[in-house]
């Protein structure tokens, strides 16, 4: 149940502040770090050009006196020394001595041309040397050439009166790779400086936010899962703890919540037990009566054995198992039963029934029924029974019947009790129920007909009694 | 990503490509030539009919004429006006003539000058002078090569050689040097002379008829140049005494306002700057030209001659006296 839900945002928070930070750390250090070296770049820059002003300017002088003595051997000289690699940052590499009419009286180079970038041909400079030459100022020109960065400064020859101009040029290469050297450790600092500070941040915000945030996912899917008493407990006085707090809260009016709906349940649940008990209680007791109820459906309450509608019922049964299968019927009817209600009282006729009844259903086996027809008739089922054995034992039920001495039961002498039995077979005497129903009733006629006590088989014709007695 | 940014910021760190250079003085523009140079009816009195040059000795007079008689002739083309050139017995001679208007222009030496213009304010600077392309000179002790003095005290009861009263690196600043070093200048040689020229003193202290003379270094310069080979090697300087400017174009007070602007452009106009200037300029005792001028310039001359003037009195007389020249040199032809 853990598995889905919101994904782990705690991690993913974290590296991505980072991310912000370490971002806005490069622009914001990078911004601020390419001004200071745009500011380094133009103080290198301005201190290179001053030096090679200074340069140019410390032989100005004797460039004057010589010009204005036109003594140009001794300044050539001058001029050649001052060329010799020295390495510096910003080194001189070619300078020339102009007079006020701007020609070349002294150079460092053996041909007497304005100096030139290394790489460049003399006619570069001439433009520059034309404008130096009538400046009173001092002027410079940075110039890219494939041979690196270089510089141009011209310085006028003063002593007194301008006698001329100095023009020289320098080799700045030095300059720039100490400019580039510091763009690269400024780009260098200020990514290492995101690197760490954005490390830092994400441990930082990490410990202060992030792991309090896992602690309250897993919180929250605690309590999803059903766990009580999961308590976050944090004494922090941010945003977070508030949240806590607000959880705490959440979680305990859960469980009291939960806590009362399980006690409800439980008392229903108990209730129901209880119904239920007594439901099966009542079912049983239910059971019990409708089995009494089916038992007195099917029983005769006087005489204790099957009452009408049960032996119509066996009767159905049997009969359906079809033409073929055997079986036989004996109607049993007590002789002059009125005269004994008539004469000893109802209560005397119940005893009489109840006893017929016990006795016919003590001669009867196994799949035999005994079942009260009528009044003071009693239906027999011989499930499996042919002819002969129907009538054998129609004849034993009435002998048995008129051989009891029924006075034993009564105070009142009862005399003799008998019974007619009319007896049909099946399938011999007829097929399915009606017909041995009707069958065994006319030969119970005819029983009766034959003057009582007997048993008769249905014959097609009415014929005289088979059996006496 | 990284490179890129770097050289993102590189382009961004892309200097401007030329300009001028800051904190340069501005020179002022050449003056005037030409016609305007010329002097008109109404710049001078009509009873002038020249001007007249004044200049110290610092040779033979005939060869001081014969050396600066281009310079004379060209001034005079200029001006459009007859120059005379008058060369002065002495430099006292030479502030006496120019304050009392016996000449229109003065090249004074500095100390001349400051001396000039204590006795007449109204004095007009038109010009200072640039020599041997250099618009100050030094003031030296010198000796021969191979003396054994090297310090001040070494010259002890030696022989000095200096060039006169009112010379301010062939007398006075040396002086006060001495001075300040502890020494009395009138006391710590053997023999002091006055030679009147710095020629004639390092002639002097060549031959061995001084120890030690007291000279300028344009003078040096000049000697050791024009000399033989011999003479270049033969000194050394054994202190410096101070530096001074140049000598100064002062023209009389009086002269009319358009008459001293046409002398001031004459002169600023004339240096070794162009083919004319160098052919003008040529034989006189090094001057490569003249440059503006204001009293700022002769200040630290003046702020000097004060203070020698409280400390050492005496070593200032009002006039000079007769100069003493050493045997051989004449002043005159």
């Amino acid at each position: 149940m853990g598995t889905d839900g919101p994904p782990r945002g705690g991690r993913h928070l974290g590296t991505r502040l980072a991310s912000v930070v370490a971002l806005t750390l490069v622009v914001v250090g990078g911004g601020a770090g390419m001004v200071a070296v745009s500011e380094t770049a133009h103080a290198y820059r301005e201190e290179s050009l001053q030096r090679a002003a200074a340069m140019l300017t410390m032989l100005a002088g004797p460039a004057a006196l010589a010009v204005a003595e036109s003594s140009f051997d001794k300044l050539d000289g001058y001029l050649a020394e001052a060329v010799r690699p020295g390495g510096q940052d910003v080194q001189l590499v070619a300078v020339a001595t102009f007079d006020a009419a701007g020609r070349a009286v002294a150079a460092s180079t053996d041909a007497l041309v304005p100096p030139t970038v290394p790489g460049q041909r003399p006619e570069a400079s001439q433009d520059f040397v034309d404008y130096a030459v009538r400046s009173p100022h001092s002027m410079w020109r940075r110039v890219e050439a494939p041979t690196g960065a270089h510089l141009m400064v011209s310085v006028p020859a003063v002593s007194g009166l301008r006698w001329g101009t100095l023009v020289g040029v320098f080799d700045t290469g030095q300059v720039e790779q100490r400019i580039d050297r510091s763009l690269r450790s400024v780009f260098a600092v200020v990514f290492v400086a995101a690197a760490l500070l954005a490390a830092v941040t994400y441990a930082a915000f990490s410990r202060m936010a992030v792991q309090p945030m896992q602690e309250l996912a897993r919180a929250a899917e605690a309590i999803r899962n059903g766990v009580r008493g999961v308590r976050l407990n944090w004494r922090r006085n941010d945003e977070l703890g508030q949240v806590a707090a607000s959880f705490d809260h959440m979680a305990a009016e859960v469980e009291r919540y939960t806590s009362g709906l399980q006690q409800e349940v439980a008392d229903r649940s108990a209730e129901v037990e209880a119904r239920n008990r007594d439901l099966q209680v009542v079912n049983a007791q239910l059971r019990v009566a409708n089995a009494e109820l089916d038992r007195l459906a099917h029983v005769d309450p006087l005489t204790a054995v099957g009452n009408r509608r049960s032996f119509d019922q066996l009767l159905a049964h049997v009969a359906g198992h079809g033409e073929q299968r055997k079986w036989a019927l004996l109607m049993c009817d007590i002789d002059h039963f009125k005269r004994i209600n008539d004469g000893w009282g109802h209560p005397m006729g119940d005893l009489v029934l109840r006893e017929v009844a016990r006795l016919l259903h003590g001669e009867l086996r196994g799949n035999d029924r005994v079942a009260r027809f009528g009044g003071e008739e009693f239906a027999v089922l011989l499930d499996g029974a042919g002819p002969d054995t129907a009538m054998d034992v129609a004849r034993r039920l009435v002998q048995v019947i008129a051989n009891h001495d029924f006075e034993a039961l009564a105070v009142v002498p009862l005399g003799r009790v008998t019974v007619s039995i009319g007896v049909a077979v099946h399938p011999d005497d007829g097929i399915g129920a009606d017909q041995l129903l009707e069958r065994t009733d006319a030969a119970l006629y005819a029983a009766q007909a034959g003057g009582r006590n007997r048993v008769e088989r249905w014959l097609r014709e009415p014929q005289a009694a088979v059996g006496g007695g | 990503m990284a490179w890129a940014a770097v050289l993102a910021s590189a382009t961004c760190t892309q200097p401007e490509q030329s300009g001028l250079l800051t904190g340069v003085r501005a020179y002022p523009p050449d003056p005037p030539q030409g016609a305007v140079t010329r002097l008109l009816p109404g710049d001078l009195p009509a009873t002038v009919r020249k001007l007249r040059l004044g200049i110290t000795p610092y040779t033979q007079e005939s060869r001081q004429r014969r050396d600066l008689a281009p310079l004379v002739a060209y001034v005079g083309e200029a001006l459009g006006i007859e120059v005379e050139l008058v060369v002065s017995t002495s430099y006292g001679d030479l502030v006496t003539e120019i304050t009392e208007e016996r000449v229109d222009i003065a090249l004074l030496s500095p100390v001349s000058y400051v001396q000039a213009r204590s006795i007449q304010p109204a004095l007009h600077l038109a010009a200072r002078a640039i020599s041997q392309g250099s618009p100050e000179y030094s003031s030296y002790i010198i000796v021969r090569r191979d003396d054994p003095a090297h310090t001040l005290g070494d010259l002890r009861g030696r022989r000095m050689a200096w060039v006169d009263r009112l010379s301010g690196s062939g007398y006075l600043y040396p002086r006060h040097v001495l001075h300040e070093a502890g020494f009395d200048p009138d006391h710590l040689f053997g023999s002091a002379r006055f030679y009147g020229t710095h020629e004639a003193a390092l002639v002097a202290l060549l031959r061995g008829e001084a120890d030690a003379a007291a000279v300028s270094s344009g003078a040096l310069n000049l000697t050791c140049k024009s000399g033989e080979a011999q003479t270049a090697r033969g000194f050394r300087v054994l202190h410096k005494c101070g530096k001074l400017p140049y000598d100064a174009l002062a023209v009389r007070a009086g002269m009319g306002r358009e008459a001293l602007k046409k002398i001031t452009w004459v002169f600023q106009g004339l240096n070794n700057r162009s083919e004319r200037g160098r052919k003008v300029l040529a034989d006189t005792w090094a001057i490569s030209g003249w440059m503006p001028a204001d009293e700022s310039a002769y200040e630290g001359v003046r702020r000097h001659l004060d203070d020698m003037a409280t400390k050492m009195p005496a070593a200032l007389p009002d006039r000079a006296t007769s100069l003493e020249l050493p045997a051989g040199v004449s002043r005159g032809d």
